[in-house]
């Protein structure tokens, strides 16, 4: 009869309309991603090397625990949770700020947008590369400008120390604008009534950015900051063209370590273990940041 | 009788005329490193296309790169690639995991390549393995010192040497006189400020590179003959400390963090007294349109004797689409008239026949030094393993520079190296 | 806070935000018109008279054009593909909630893995399938390994839009995918634009993929700029000129962009 439906049926419908909609991405997805990931969780139980590629043994967890002994192992893993914890925030930071005053009404907006897309179309490789040019501790641009305002030169790359902070700096200058174009795009999608109300209530600009704002903007915050923590862990050109995770092993993020051990070692199967370790370590961090994030809504 | 003789000589006549297009419409591919021997070589190309009918196609990538890029093809039935070129870290692996193919046949029936034209130690290098030969040498970049001849000509310089030392300033001859000298050189000269030493701290590839200088010289090495590690030895120690000493008080300070670049620019810009570098950087040191020390500069070998060898050899994949071809392609690139034009043009030689050719020493009258220099140069390590342990070393060694204690930076490396050494089967107990 | 006042302070610190991003870049244009000698002269000559030798040698050398064309048919085409896909998908996660919690987590985890050792089994299939250096052969595994990204951050800007208006659609009679395609697509365009957007760039900058499974034919710009580090030291000048020329068409593109995002916008609000 008509307009009676029970409401089994219009939830299975509704679940029926979810997986139509979700199937041509899951099959994208299947047809290049699964096989990769099955053929490297596989060979990371095996003896799968580029000298030897056959699967003929199997060794369960060795590839796993193997490299718990090796100091640089840990060395990394540090490294790479100290370079994301300090990446992270900053970028939100400076990105919210600036995506807040681009998204008033002001005049040269679509020059300032422009801009701020010019970094995020610069390979890393490019932009690793002309940093280190600037940062040239005798001949680049950078010491010679401090020197003009009496300042000492700094040894940018040289000292394990900075270098560290050096490499947060470039990653800052070459990815806020990730966060702002994120973020402006929240700013600019959320409805105006509950400002123009807000305002005719007699609200503050701060009362109506805490109150109304950031509230609206959650999902987008949430999503922004979980994105780019993930890639955070997953930091490997910019140090490998700045400082092969040197000097020293002060920039050794966990990536490099991977990279060695699938290039150098020519140990496919250590590698694959490697990776699913640091994919378990940021699954968890993240998906307990998430709820985090959620929760203080 | 007649009929039949002239349907034999058409028969013969034909045979050679399609023999001689055997190759042609054929296509074989390289992958080439963006050095100036590889523009060299491209413009030579359409003379190799109109002789044999082979197009030749060069995939340019950067060296780091190419090791990565190669592993997949390399280990697949077959690649992309007909032909490779093998950087010296790397002749030890390919061999090793059996991806090359044995060229000795090859060379037996092409009469163009004469192999005793090679210099030994190129040959040892990117040539043989094992006893097989599996490369052809292509292109060296043996190291040695370059270093300002208006500054060691100075008499106002020489004397002050000459009073602080007792002793006349002079090329130093081995490694703590390098340093002594560069600690001296370290100073204000016309105006500018002067650094004894450009290094290159950067690891793995730089730091490594350099020091193995300062490690041959000293009579230091990374493993004995039965493949243990003596790299924590007196020497190597040794080596390590005055590396450190230089790098502290006869060099730039951003030294630690210099790769081959950013040590070359010192240097170019005026800077540097001297440069442990490749050989062929001199005429880019004395080219006007690339350095302000241009006619400034010489070369001579290591102090200590005994400089860092390196350079690439030709291989033939086992996953060639076309080994035949390839083979054609490399044979005539290495065929003396192709090679001296190559060296002519700018090319980095490895054989003796082109280094002594008088049209190629008239053009560049220090050549003879440099065939010594190649001649006399070590390289590191060939085997499995050797690109980590570079990494290891590399590790350790900056890790030195930055404070950490010699003697335990060598240790930790020397465990390291044993394990490799095991891993790839070659220690003996 | 007068408006005035806050407007003052807003154009100073977009100001200064954009010449800390404009300075590099212009030393970097510089670079690409100064001879060798002058690069790294300290001081630096301000005044020299500038050659176009180095963007010649981009475009004969290096054939740059070529790499440029290849980034973008394929950047262009991945995005195109999975604006769609992630859509649809989004979609279903959000309003579906198709899978639970554990099916959106397990696409989001794709993308913690570092790719480095999912690159041999990639060129496995692609030589089994024959897709080695063919531009289709890289799109598809951006559009795969981009897709879980894309989907994400669509979900966020998804979830602010107001179930009301959708019921509203579906009790005047649309079918679910009309409901998406007239309700949901135009107001969430600003999201959909900044994802797409995202994934561009995500294409045009990825490197290791590009590098193990092109060749000449397919090769993008990542991997010839990388292939200007050599062991002959950097080539300044060409790496510098094609530096500019991968951004140039970026930033004309950025305008055109802003203009669609505001028309977007501006469609939504006639609702």
């Amino acid at each position: 009869m008509q307009g009676e439906i029970s409401i089994q049926s219009w939830k299975k419908y509704r679940r029926q309309i979810g997986y139509t909609f979700i199937t041509p991405a899951l099959i994208v997805l299947l047809s290049f991603i699964l096989y990769p990931l099955l053929f490297a969780f596989i060979m990371s139980f095996s003896t799968y090397t580029f000298v030897h590629p056959q699967f003929d043994r199997f060794v369960g967890l060795k590839n796993y625990t193997s490299s718990f002994h090796d100091k640089y192992f840990w060395n990394s893993l540090l490294v790479t949770f100290k370079f994301s914890a300090l990446v992270v925030p900053l970028e939100f930071c400076l990105g919210l700020t600036i995506a807040l005053f681009l998204n008033r009404e002001i005049k040269f907006k679509n020059i300032f947008y422009a801009i701020v897309i010019i970094p995020l179309v610069m390979s890393p490789v490019a932009v690793g590369l002309i940093w280190r040019m600037f940062l040239h501790p005798e001949l680049g641009i950078a010491n010679y400008l401090l020197s003009m305002i009496k300042l000492p030169p700094v040894n940018w790359l040289g000292s394990p120390k900075v270098a560290f902070f050096t490499v947060i700096m470039v990653d800052i200058w070459h990815q806020v604008s990730f966060m702002i174009l994120l973020l402006l795009s929240g700013l600019m999608s959320l409805p105006k009534e509950p400002f123009e109300a807000a305002t005719v209530d007699g609200a503050t600009r701060i009362q109506q950015f805490v109150y109304i704002t950031l509230p609206l903007l959650e999902p987008v915050i949430a999503v922004a900051l979980l994105i780019r923590t993930i890639f955070a862990f997953r930091t490997f050109d910019l140090i490998y063209v700045m400082t092969r995770g040197g000097p020293g092993v002060s920039t050794d993020v966990f990536s490099y370590y991977i990279y060695r051990a699938t290039f150098m070692g020519l140990n496919l199967a250590e590698a694959s273990a490697l990776s699913y370790i640091l994919l378990i370590i940021v699954m968890v961090f993240v998906m307990f940041l998430f709820r985090i994030i959620r929760r203080a809504q | 009788m007649k009929r039949f003789t002239s349907l034999i000589v058409a028969g013969l006549v034909g045979l050679t005329l399609v023999s001689g297009t055997a190759f042609a419409g054929r296509e074989i591919k390289l992958l080439m490193e963006a050095v100036p021997d590889t523009f060299i070589i491209k413009d030579l190309l359409p003379e190799f296309e109109k002789e044999t009918g082979i197009k030749v196609k060069f995939e340019i990538v950067n060296y780091a790169q190419m090791h990565a890029k190669l592993l997949p093809q390399l280990i697949s039935s077959e690649g992309s690639y007909d032909a490779i070129v093998v950087d010296n870290y790397w002749a030890g692996e390919f061999p090793a995991a059996g991806w090359l193919v044995p060229l000795d046949e090859y060379v037996e029936k092409t009469p163009a390549i004469d192999i005793s034209a090679y210099l030994p130690s190129m040959l040892d290098m990117v040539g043989y393995w094992r006893g097989k030969l599996y490369m052809l040498p292509f292109y060296n970049y043996a190291m040695s010192l370059i270093y300002r001849t208006d500054m060691m000509e100075d008499p106002e310089l020489q004397a002050e040497y000459q009073a602080q030392y007792g002793e006349p300033l002079s090329i130093s001859r081995s490694v703590e006189d390098y340093v002594k000298l560069c600690k001296f050189m370290t100073r204000e000269y016309k105006g500018k400020k002067i650094y004894g030493s450009s290094m290159q701290g950067l690891k793995p590839d730089p730091i490594v590179m350099e020091w193995s200088n300062y490690l041959f010289s000293l009579g230091g090495d990374y493993y004995n003959e039965k493949w243990h590690p003596i790299i924590n030895n007196e020497a190597g120690v040794k080596a390590v400390k005055l590396y450190g000493e230089n790098i502290a008080k006869g060099a730039p300070p951003g030294s630690p963090g210099y790769g081959f670049d950013e040590a070359y620019h010192m240097v170019a810009e005026g800077n540097a007294f001297s440069y442990i570098t490749y050989n062929w950087m001199l005429p880019e040191l004395n080219d006007v349109e690339k350095s302000k020390v241009a006619g400034k500069v010489d070369i001579e070998p290591m102090p200590g004797g005994i400089g860092l060898n390196g350079g690439w050899g030709w291989a033939i994949p086992n996953s060639s689409p076309d080994k035949e071809a390839a083979w054609k392609f490399i044979s005539w690139v290495e065929s003396f008239p192709i090679a001296k034009r190559r060296a002519l043009i700018g090319g980095s030689p490895t054989r003796y026949d082109v280094f002594t050719s008088y049209d190629v020493v008239k053009k560049y009258p220090w050549y003879p030094k440099v065939m010594w220099i190649v001649g006399t140069a070590k390289p590191v390590p060939e085997f499995l393993y050797s690109t980590q342990m570079i990494e290891v070393v590399g590790r350790e060694l900056s890790l030195a520079v930055g404070g950490k204690d010699p003697q335990a930076a060598m240790d930790d490396a020397t465990k390291e190296l044993e394990e490799l050494a095991k891993r790839a089967g070659l220690y003996v107990k | 806070m007068k408006k005035k006042t806050l407007d003052i302070i807003t154009y100073f610190v977009l100001t200064l935000f954009s010449l800390g991003i404009l300075l590099p870049i212009l030393w970097i244009f510089r670079t690409s018109l100064a001879p060798r000698l002058i690069s790294y002269k300290i001081p630096p000559d301000w005044l020299f008279r500038p050659t176009f030798s180095n963007y010649l040698d981009l475009a004969e050398m290096y054939e740059f054009l070529k790499y440029l064309s290849n980034s973008f048919f394929i950047a262009g085409s991945a995005t195109l593909i999975i604006i769609p896909l992630a859509s649809l998908a989004a979609y279903s996660f959000i309003r579906f909630r198709t899978g639970g919690e554990s099916l959106r987590w397990a696409i989001l985890g794709t993308q913690m893995l570092p790719p480095i050792v999912l690159a041999l089994p990639l060129f496995v299939i692609f030589k089994y399938l024959n897709l080695i250096d063919r531009h289709l052969g890289l799109t598809l595994v951006y559009t795969s390994f981009n897709l879980p990204l894309a989907i994400w951050i669509l979900m966020g800007f998804f979830e602010d839009i107001p179930v009301e208006l959708e019921e509203a659609a579906l009790i005047d009679g649309a079918s679910p995918l009309q409901t998406f395609a007239r309700i949901v697509f135009p107001l969430g365009a600003p999201g959909i634009m900044a994802t797409g957007i995202l994934n561009f760039i995500l294409c045009w900058n990825e490197f290791l993929f590009a590098l193990i499974l092109t060749g000449d034919k397919s090769g993008t710009v990542p991997v010839i700029l990388a292939a200007m580090q050599t062991e002959r030291g950097v080539m300044w000048g060409v790496l510098a000129s094609g530096t500019i020329l991968a951004i140039a068409p970026m930033v004309l593109i950025s305008f055109f962009v802003r203009k669609y995002l505001v028309r977007g916008l501006t469609f939504g609000a006639l609702k």
